[in-house]
């Protein structure tokens, strides 16, 4: 019986007007930034080819959160 | 270390070289999540040094890549390395044996405009559909409340052991992982299809699950799972092991959330277990505090009746550390026997890596 007024519930708000999100459950790994990770949240394993080049945006990113890193340390 | 972990780790590492000779990007992440616990089950108390399994140490590799246009693929690759887990430790044990590595993720998957298929060890279409909570805490208690003192017995005042907090007091959450073909639909309004089917310690496996997760503004927030999973019998003219349940959980605005779980199992040949959750907590910023209620009836053996309460808060200074405090207390009520009551408490932290 509570299984069908849950689905009836669900069916009910399916209809409804709502923006979908994901649901993400708080027991995983959490997204965003990370302690070694930093902004990034991961460490991007990349052929040494496929890093940015220095003068990009990315890489300039980089030097700068480890610059912050740097400091933070101090 | 085993050999065998060693090689599941190469072959992790040779799977992600692969994947970068593919133009898959891979990313490494992971947590350590550690916390003291003392415990008290009326006759006797101690402390001890946890890795809390309410969300466990670990480390995963991860990666996509488009295979075709509106196809993507990738795969997922985690393992948990824990050393005294909180849902293991004992009196007896209070450390358990050495930390090994162990399987949550070997899955693959393929994800477009009709859905994603996935192979491998992985979720089933119905896991976590006890487990929905918006609440901010998990990571301190959520509806699988043996995930703390799980492995402590009720005892008699005489110090005779009873049933387990876990025997008695499981969220009987589905068929968790294993190694399955899965299929999601797109999501429709925020509800999508899951099903999935595989064989999970040598019994073949199936479920079903509707999942929901929308955002309705001045309402709140809402996420909801209804499931049903269904292992076959070990021997001819043995129980077919069903379960059905589902959870729901919702955050208004100002922070203020309510969750609910149900489950109903087929535990013995004529006994259904269930499992009953209920959850209320508040967050703002960087603070969440919740208390919760749980009922397990009929799990271990007919007629009993356990409770577990709790009351738990988690403070996040910044997005990778979350400090959490947890109280609970459990209860077992059955006939012929009078069990003491298991106190305990928690505290520590996860720092995501």
């Amino acid at each position: 019986m509570r299984a069908v007024l849950i689905a009836a519930g669900l069916a009910a708000l399916g209809a409804c007007a709502a923006e979908p999100f994901e649901y993400r459950a708080q027991t995983e790994i959490p997204e965003g930034p990370g302690l070694l990770t930093g902004a990034a949240g991961s460490f991007s394993l990349r052929p040494a080819e496929t890093l940015p080049p220095r003068d990009s945006d990315e890489y300039r990113e980089f030097q700068e959160w480890r610059e912050w890193k740097r400091q933070q340390g101090k | 270390m085993h050999k065998g972990r060693l090689l599941m780790v190469a072959a992790a590492l040779a799977a992600a070289a692969q994947a970068q000779a593919q133009g898959i990007d891979v990313k490494l992440s992971g947590q350590v999540n550690r916390g003291i616990m003392f415990v008290d089950d009326g006759v006797q108390s101690d402390s001890f040094h946890v890795d809390n399994d309410n969300s466990s140490t670990r480390f995963r590799f991860a990666g996509t890549g488009e295979v075709a246009p509106g196809l993507k693929a990738g795969l997922i690759f985690e393992v948990e390395y824990q050393s005294s887990p909180s849902n293991l430790v004992t009196f007896a044990d209070r450390d358990g044996a050495s930390p090994t590595l162990d399987e949550r993720y070997m899955d693959l998957f393929f994800d477009g405009r009709y859905g994603k298929l996935s192979l491998g060890q992985g979720d089933g279409a119905a896991n976590g559909g006890i487990e929905v909570d918006l609440s901010g805490t998990s990571v301190a208690h959520y509806a699988d409340v043996s995930a703390t003192g799980g492995a402590f017995a009720f005892r008699t005042a005489a110090g005779g052991a009873g049933p387990t907090m876990g025997a008695v007091l499981s969220q009987q959450d589905f068929e968790s992982r294993y190694d399955r073909l899965r299929y999601d639909t797109p999501a429709f309004a925020g509800a999508r299809l899951a099903v999935s089917t595989g064989a999970k310690d040598s019994r073949d496996v199936t479920e079903a699950a509707l999942w929901y997760a929308a955002d309705f503004a001045r309402a709140g927030k809402l996420a909801a799972a209804l499931g049903w999973s269904q292992e076959d019998a070990t021997v001819p003219g043995g129980i077919e092991d069903e379960t059905v349940g589902g959870s729901v959980s919702w955050l208004a605005p100002g922070g203020f959330n309510l969750t609910y779980g149900y489950s109903q199992r087929d535990v013995a040949a004529a006994r259904e277990g269930e499992f009953n959750y209920f959850k209320v907590g508040y967050k703002a910023g960087k603070h969440a505090v919740s208390a919760d209620y749980a009922m397990g009836d009929d799990q271990a053996a007919a007629g009993d009746e356990a409770k577990s309460m709790g009351i738990a808060y988690v403070f996040t200074p910044v997005a990778w550390a979350e400090l959490f405090a947890l109280a609970k207390k459990a209860q077992l009520d059955r006939a012929g026997a009078s069990f003491e009551d298991i106190n305990l408490v928690m505290v520590g932290t996860r720092l995501k890596f």
